[in-house]
């Protein structure tokens, strides 16, 4: 007979064993999983969410994946996840997945106003180049364009801009990375000369103080947030300040709390640049070797059409980004109107703590480490804002050290890697290149083996104005991939669901799941998602991470770069270059943009046999050749000893990730700072290499309103966002149950009071009206975010609540990034 | 003292593998095909009303996990719940010194482990904010249904389906 | 860190007289490092290997308070080869009261 304490370790044995599936011992094991049946294969892969980019780890059984977890040996996030990535199992499992093309067909030929049919790949692909040589034959390459995104892998992304660039010759390319971290690039190569931020997540683990500009990173970046909270309940004197314009979750490890009106942390910013120079805390000595002080444009408008009233009255729409040199004391008293007095009048926030929060940037002592994402970015002073986060840690010498540091973090898993490194905006080429610079063109086309002159100099549309001009039917060919652009684009309603109805134009989206956007294209591309397929991303803190292809799309999907490299064998060169550059290349005659462009000696030169072989690889066994290591070997080496440094391929399916630049096997982790970056010479402290004379710009700028503050007849503002469960506009998360039952529906986040006068309560059904829109949904007064009387938040990942219909295309004149969080609404009770 | 914890206490971890497989019972079939690829609203233009606020589940019942390494589901009810500085209302019940008292479970020890791989005395503080991993359910039910398979599921032999207890 | 910095919890790394824990855990392992990871758990004070097949093991862990359960279980978590340990099963035994 057992005794007690052998029972009970039976019973953890046995649970145990059931949870694992393993077989009993004994007899009791007739409802257990026994043998080779339980036997796992366990993988390593990025989260396929936000831009943290943890690490994960994926089991994998049968050819479907049965388990994630938090890798432990993951420097990011040591084992955790939060809950999006603990259930990552289930993201690809949804029951709607897309499993082939499908086409609007009336007749059995294409029609506008067909209903969707399947067809077979080649029959989409047979429209879809039909459509294209249309187009490109009666309107030029600039009437096709691409919207891609932040979470192509890194060869995808290069593959487009390939194709788009070098094939079809124009550069109506953006990222939705445009949706969200614009402003953040716009302002890095203005004030550093080079993309991306100097330091990284162990200045978590070094700082004294953390102050959160305008983030939810208890939502939003949950995982940073651990490291955070960690640091704070650890060590006493560790103060975070917490800054929005509503209360949430990340105000309650806040010992600085604030909240502010709508637009005003420029002013704040200026206030604490005032503050450190008035008290005499300005690091005279770096700021001397390091710094250039510029006066910036200003009244630069709203980034909205030109004939908009808005535009039309501003000075400098047409030239924004001018900037003029001046020295320390211009500056000085440029921001000496930022007194405290004023700003705590503008801005609503008691003094107090205007000046607590001065003074963790002023003091010398406390290493503070700056965050921010979309409440800077999505901004209609995005680049401003950046710029004067830089200016206070300029002025005090804080940064490029460790816990000292202004971070811009990322929202979606390659931003960094895919969208600004690559170089997917319609401005930019890999490695920060630009397209208007002649010197980067012709470098591109040496690297590409492309003819001189080929790659197009003229910046091509850019987010919204895609969408304008698919309206306007300038752009008539598009192709959407990895992104729900019609659930997230700004004022969607007028701005974007035209065009893409537009009967000129030929819409398709490639995507996993039958999102809103898909849903008014013309062709459906079904596409395999995260590990049906190898990968690169790129995370917040400049770490390239890879992962293998770990089980096979279901049906017909086909990954991104599958479709963008099979699409172009459909094209010669004679279709779509010009005869001039024909002539003068006679050798390029007669071949397909498959053989120019991936098919060049260089894209091509790793044959299959390289792969890995306990992982498959179908594009490779399609195409023949190991695409994934060909086109990332041809990108790195735009980097190679340029600041960009990328290992050789095959080490990034070892580690972990390794944060660029990556010299002599060695990561960087603080860029610019002699002993940590090795691309800054013994004596010289600091460089700031990427503007040629090695020192960052400090640019004054002032407040500058909303494009849009309410009124009586729109009395609130409205504010748009994220939560913790669901990720962007919830294709893959509103498809895990336990996470759509978590947070079903977005509700209207508001202030009681607010409520009460209107006649509403929790639970009223409601109407959320703007100038623009509608969207109908509940109200919440006692949710997580507590919005101040005045200001009311919405969330918007629910695609049967669409609160971009209600949103203003405003964007950052510099940036062009829209300003989701700030536009005047009212709400009424259906 | 919660009362309404009792009743989790009758399921104590030995009842996970068996409910696991409950979840997933009807399971396994080939995924169906819809009509329409799309789900309610079925397009951009189409404006829905708005469904009553679910309220959540507050039944105290575990519910099983997909696999071992899922943290699990809040059954109780969590509002105006306080984590804050100086407060964390969650280890009220759930921390080891109260769990017999209040019969919550008790946090696992992996949430002792800090960053560095090293056991501290207490719940490690990157654990702090519970509901960042550890969510509640509403009953509003998933307009897709999802195919994902646990284990169990996938190597079961399909006499076996069913049976289990 | 100051441990009696987390509210709402307390000190319990010391272990309180007369406990004692016993847990089990479920070990995802490179088969081919099998027997290194069976010879750790071996030489390991308090743990035992119940079962074994390919790729799994179930191993339980006794000892005086939970700080002794989870060293181990992280010390066999960050073995070469060991993919994840994860514990499935925890009891304390409280001086004779039975609570399982």
């Amino acid at each position: 007979m057992l005794d007690r304490r052998d029972f009970i370790k039976a019973q953890a044995v046995a649970a145990a064993a059931a949870a694992g599936g393993l077989s009993l011992p004994a007899a009791a094991q007739s409802s257990l999983v026994a043998g080779e049946d339980a036997t796992l294969k366990w993988s390593k892969a990025p989260c396929r969410f936000c831009g943290t980019g943890c690490g994960v780890m994926v089991a994998t059984k049968d050819n479907r994946v049965v388990a994630t977890h938090g890798d432990m040996q993951a420097e990011v996030n040591r084992g955790l996840n939060c809950v999006k990535g603990y259930f990552l199992s289930k993201i690809l499992y949804g029951q709607d997945r897309l499993t082939q093309p499908l086409l609007r067909m009336r007749d059995g030929q294409y029609h506008k106003e067909g209903e969707f049919q399947p067809v077979s790949w080649d029959r989409a692909f047979d429209e879809m180049a039909r459509q294209w040589k249309r187009v490109i034959k009666e309107k030029g390459p600039d009437a096709v364009g691409m919207f891609g995104s932040g979470q192509w892998t890194i060869w995808e992304g290069y593959a487009a801009s390939k194709l788009m660039r070098g094939g079809f010759r124009t550069n109506n390319l953006d990222p939705n990375a445009r949706h969200c971290m614009a402003s953040a690039a716009v302002a890095f190569i203005r004030t550093f000369g080079m993309d991306e931020p100097m330091g990284c997540y162990d200045d978590f683990e070094n700082a004294d103080a953390f102050v959160l500009w305008g983030s939810n990173m208890a939502e939003m970046h949950p995982i940073l947030w651990t490291r955070i909270t960690d640091r704070r309940l650890a060590h006493n004197h560790v103060k975070v300040a917490v800054l929005s314009t509503f209360e949430h979750r990340s105000f309650e490890l806040a010992d600085i709390p604030m909240i502010f009106t709508p637009g005003t942390d420029l002013a704040i910013l200026n206030y604490i640049a005032n503050h450190i120079i008035q008290t005499g805390r300005v690091n005279r000595e770096f700021v001397e070797k390091h710094c250039n002080f510029r006066l910036g444009q200003t009244d630069i408008g709203y980034g909205l059409r030109p004939e908009s009233v808005l535009e039309v009255r501003a000075a400098n729409a047409k030239d924004p980004t001018d900037s003029k040199p001046i020295d320390f004391d211009a500056f000085a008293k440029f921001v000496s109107t930022y007194t405290l007095d004023y700003t705590a009048e503008l801005t609503g926030v008691p003094k107090e703590r205007l000046e607590a929060l001065a003074e963790l940037y002023a003091d010398p002592k406390v290493k503070v480490m700056s965050l921010w994402t979309m409440g800077f970015n999505q901004h209609v002073r995005g680049v401003w804002a950046n710029h004067m986060a830089y200016n206070i840690h300029l002025l005090t010498g804080k940064i490029s050290e460790p816990g000292n540091g202004p971070f811009s973090l990322t929202g979606q898993p390659s931003a960094c890697g895919t969208a600004r490194e690559v170089g997917t905006f319609a401005h930019r080429l890999p490695a920060d290149m630009q397209v208007t610079n002649p010197t980067h063109r012709a470098h591109t086309e040496e690297a590409w083996k492309l003819p001189k002159d080929l790659l197009p100099a003229k910046i091509g549309y850019h987010a919204v104005q895609q969408d304008r001009m698919l309206k306007d039917g300038k752009l008539n060919a598009y192709w959407i991939m990895v992104n729900n652009n019609l659930q997230a684009a700004p004022n969607s309603g007028n701005e974007t669901y035209p065009g893409y109805r537009n009967p000129d134009n030929f819409i398709v989206v490639s995507d996993a799941y039958p999102t809103v956007t898909a849903s008014a294209a013309d062709l459906i591309l079904p596409a395999a998602m995260w590990v049906e397929k190898e990968g690169a991303y790129g995370n917040a803190e400049r770490r390239t991470h890879f992962w293998h292809q770990l089980v096979t799309a279901p049906g017909e999907a086909r990954s991104d770069l599958w479709q963008l490299m099979e699409f172009s064998k459909r094209f010669t060169t004679d279709e779509v270059w010009p005869a001039a550059v024909l002539d003068a290349n006679p050798s390029y005659r007669g071949k397909t943009l498959f053989d120019v462009l991936y098919r060049n000696g260089t894209v091509d030169r790793f044959p299959v046999s390289e792969i890995d072989p306990d992982y498959a690889n179908d594009e490779s066994r399609a195409f023949g050749f190991y695409v994934q290591k060909g086109l990332f070997e041809e990108y790195a080496d735009f980097g190679r000893g340029h600041g960009h440094d990328l290992a050789p391929f095959d080490r990034y399916h070892q580690v972990r990730g390794l944060r660029w630049p990556v010299v002599d096997g060695k990561e960087t982790r603080w860029r610019y700072r002699e002993g940590h970056d090795p691309f800054v010479k013994a004596g010289e402290q600091v460089r700031f290499y990427g503007n040629p004379d090695g020192k960052a710009n400090v640019f004054a700028f002032p407040y500058e309103p909303p494009a849009e503050v309410p009124d009586r007849e729109f009395d609130l503002w409205l504010v748009t966002g994220r939560v913790l469960e669901h990720w962007h506009s919830g294709s893959m998360t509103m498809r895990v149950p336990e996470l759509y039952k978590a947070m079903p529906m977005a509700l209207v986040f508001m202030h009681p009071d607010d409520a009460k006068a209107r006649g509403l309560r929790r639970g009223s059904e409601v109407k959320v009206v703007s100038r623009r829109g509608e969207m109908i949904t509940r109200v919440e007064t006692r949710g997580r975010n507590k919005p101040p009387r005045g200001v009311v938040f919405v969330p918007w990942f629910d695609s049967a609540r669409l609160i971009n219909k209600c949103t203003l295309d405003a964007t950052d004149p510099i940036s062009k990034q829209t300003d989701f969080k700030k536009c005047a609404a009212r709400i009424v009770a259906v | 003292m919660r009362p309404h914890h009792l009743a989790a206490l009758a399921a104590l971890p030995f009842l996970v593998p068996a409910v696991l497989s409950a979840q997933n019972a009807n399971q396994g079939g080939p995924p169906l095909r819809l009509d329409s690829p799309f789900r309610p609203p079925l397009n951009f233009v189409e404006q829905n009303p708005a469904p009553p606020i679910p309220p959540d589940v507050t039944d105290d019942r575990r519910v099983a996990r997909n696999y071992p390494e899922q943290p699990p589901v809040i059954p109780h009810n969590v509002r105006d719940y306080q984590i804050t500085l100086n407060n964390n209302q969650c280890l009220t019940c759930h921390s080891r010194r109260f769990t017999e008292a209040v019969q919550a479970p008790m946090v696992s020890i992996t949430h002792y482990v800090d960053r560095e791989g090293q056991t501290l005395g207490a719940v490690s503080p990157r654990r702090y904010f519970c509901m960042q991993c550890h969510v509640p359910q509403t009953t509003a039910q998933p307009i897709v249904p999802n195919m994902f398979k646990d284990l169990d599921t996938l190597v079961s032999r399909p006499s076996d389906r069913g049976d289990r207890p | 860190m100051p441990r009696a910095d987390i509210p709402g919890d307390d000190i319990t790394g010391a272990g309180t007289a007369g406990e004692r824990h016993l847990a089990s855990l479920l070990l995802h392992v490179r088969p081919e490092r099998q027997a290194a990871v069976r010879a750790v758990i071996a030489a390991m004070p308090g743990t035992e290997l119940h079962i074994e097949q390919p790729g799994k093991m179930v191993v339980t862990v006794e000892g005086p308070h939970e700080g002794w359960i989870a060293d181990r279980m992280t010390a066999l978590h960050l073995l070469e080869g060991v993919f994840s340990a994860v514990m499935v099963f925890h009891h304390i035994d409280r001086a004779g009261a039975v609570e399982a």
